[in-house]
């Protein structure tokens, strides 16, 4: 009986020479090494080993080990190959014919017509579609029509590694820290292990260098003291009475060129009905009127606070859905949000125009980590409230 | 003769001398508004004076109309969203309850109470430009209603509507008035020039093709993605279950 030769379930416990033979195959190496060191281990017989896990317990299981053949009805019958054989053919001609369809459609209808490339699309992918269906509808006919059907058991190789081969990586290992001399060699190992472990902080270098420190921009977001509030939209300055109740407009600072140069400088100057407003303490003369305006960036992620439900007073963040109410000094009343809404103290110059009295007075945007938790007055006061 | 007939009868004479003798501004037109603000003040005691008050001045379940102009009116009874049907989150599009005759008389007698937005007439809205239109929506409508006009969703139930029902006229009006939750963009803060332009982009796009076949109502990447994920691969499951029993 030779090695090749698939062996069934029967020889698996009386151990042919040729089954041992290959179980010592899969570890050439240790099989090696033993019989360079010691030769007289290759002269072994098997009745000389005294070492309990060389004893051979189990061996794996081959696979395919047991195979049942029935032959198909178009293995038989000539006629019935032949409508298979047919069939398959046809899959595959209707193969091409997709193919084919992609390239015409690919040639004839252009991505600029008017309907913006639609039928292209759909003829491309039906195309595609056909092409590929019938490749796969082909191969399986044909697996399943023209080839003997077989009922095949095949054993599922243990999960766990032999005991014999655990204990001998056990012995290696225990074998190779002996021969570097780890225990012993007290200066090489305290040096090896400094050098490991410092090994890892250049990271913190190349983290560093990721780009440069924000520094103070956290903290200020364009606006400043006397600075017209104008229309993000329009860069018009914005006077008293140009919005209507129930209104709002996003501002920036007055002469802001570009919002990416003020990520966190864009604001809602929102007109309440007269009344709504309940000012936090500390900020009674933030408003003007029922006109507040509060910083449009969100407290959580950034996202801009656009949502104003002029009804309730909600602000709500389309993102995570912070939902924050204005005439509370956006106070978090729903949502992922730490902070409330940075509040923009504003007043009215002589000619009936908005202007800042001074930046935020704690950073705007979304928080970070070395934010100070500590807030000034105002922002806890809307906390609480 | 009874006295009170003597009363009534010198009362239809002093009536009919006033009636005759009185200044007529002018002429037609003002009667006709004048009996339209009396029409519509007898639609309005009928329909909407158990909730607004009989003078419109509005109550516990409604708020006042003084002021609100006939716009608001128009939109509010010409979207069908008034008379309210149940008391919920916010009100939903219906069929009208009025013919736009009547809804215009009613919209002639709250005009009548205080000055407010009027009905926008003649909206030229393919002047709009279309590509303004597009930013405009963006930046000041697309948060709420997604930037299709699809609609979206705002908190404790409320909504903000789909706009593909919405006729220009209805639009305008929104943006003028600010219904319900929706803010008011003043002409101030969006010219009329650039409400048409949001009127056009929105008008344009309901009759843009969807390149990718079906447009699963414009909602984005999401929706696409749930229905190739669960419908496509379900599909293509059942489709190789079948081959596998079939062949």
């Amino acid at each position: 009986m030779s090695s090749d030769e698939p062996r069934k379930p029967e020889d698996l416990g009386n151990q042919p020479p040729a089954a041992e033979e290959a179980r010592l195959r899969r570890r050439p190496v240790r099989r090696q090494q033993e019989t360079e060191r010691h030769p007289e281990a290759a002269r072994e017989t098997e009745s000389q080993r005294t070492r309990p896990w060389e004893e051979p317990e189990y061996t794996r299981p081959s696979h395919a080990s047991e195979v049942t053949s029935e032959p198909q009805a178009e293995q038989v019958d000539a006629a019935a190959m032949l409508r298979a054989e047919r069939a398959v053919t046809a899959m595959f001609l209707l193969s091409v014919l997709g193919t084919a369809l992609f390239c015409f459609g690919f040639v004839f209808f252009s991505l600029h017509n008017s309907n913006y490339g639609q039928t292209l699309n759909l003829v491309i992918g039906a195309g595609l579609t056909i092409s590929l269906f019938g490749l796969g509808a082909g191969f399986v006919m044909w697996a399943k029509k023209l080839m003997p059907h077989e009922d095949a058991v095949q054993e599922r190789e243990p999960m766990h590694s032999l005991e014999e081969e655990e204990l001998l990586t056990e012995e290696l290992f225990l074998k190779g820290a002996d021969e570097l001399g780890i225990p012993r060699r007290k200066l090489l190992r305290r040096t090896a292990l400094l050098a490991l472990g410092i090994f890892p902080i250049p990271i913190v270098f190349a983290l560093r260098d990721m780009g440069p420190l924000p520094g103070k921009k956290l903290y200020h977001s364009g606006w400043r003291k006397g600075v017209r509030l104008v229309d993000l939209d329009t860069q018009q300055p914005i006077k008293v009475g140009d919005l209507p109740v129930g209104g709002y407009a996003t501002v920036m600072p007055e002469g802001f060129g570009s919002v990416n140069e003020f990520p966190t400088g864009p604001t809602m100057l929102i007109r309440l009905p007269p009344g709504v407003n309940q000012p936090a303490k500390g900020r009674e003369d933030w408003a003007v009127g029922g006109h507040v305006a509060y910083n449009k960036i969100c407290t959580h992620a950034g996202c801009p606070v656009g949502l104003y439900e002029q009804q309730t007073h909600h602000l709500l963040c389309p993102c995570h859905q912070s939902t924050f109410d204005v005439p509370r000094a956006c106070k978090v009343i729903f949502g992922p949000a730490g902070h409330p809404l940075p509040q923009l103290p504003i007043y009215v110059d002589k000619d009936g125009y908005f202007r800042a009295q001074s930046d935020f007075h704690v950073p705007p945007g979304p928080s970070f980590f070395w934010r100070k938790s500590k807030t000034p007055a105002g922002e806890q006061e809307a906390k609480k409230a | 003769m009874s006295r009170y007939t003597l009363v009534v009868v010198l009362l239809a004479v002093i009536g009919g001398v006033y009636a005759l003798a009185a200044p007529r501004g002018h002429a037609a037109e003002g009667q006709t508004q004048k009996d339209a603000v009396a029409a519509g003040y007898q639609l309005f005691l009928t329909g909407c004076s158990s909730c607004h008050g009989l003078h419109a001045e509005g109550g516990n379940r409604a708020p006042s109309l003084i002021g609100v102009g006939a716009a608001m009116v128009d939109f509010q009874l010409g979207t069908g969203r008034m008379p309210l049907m149940n008391r919920g989150a916010q009100a939903v599009r219906k069929t009208p309850r009025y013919t736009q005759g009547q809804i215009d008389q009613i919209s002639a007698y709250i005009a009548s109470l205080a000055p407010g937005p009027a009905i926008p007439s003649n909206l030229d809205y393919k002047k709009g430009n279309l590509q303004e239109g597009l930013e405009l929506f963006q930046a000041n409508c697309a948060a709420c209603h997604q930037v299709a006009g699809m609609g979206g969703v705002l908190t404790y139930g409320k909504f903000a509507p789909s706009l593909t029902a919405a006729t220009p006229k209805q639009m305008y009006e929104a943006m003028t008035v600010g219904p319900e939750n929706m803010p008011v963009f003043g002409d101030k803060i969006i010219s009329p020039d650039k409400k048409l332009a949001i009127i056009n982009y929105l008008m344009t796009q309901r009759s843009e093709a969807n390149p990718g076949g079906m447009g699963l109502g414009r909602t984005g990447p999401v929706a696409e993605g749930l229905v190739a994920w669960t419908a496509g691969i379900l599909a293509l499951v059942g489709l190789c279950m079948w081959i596998g029993k079939r062949i």
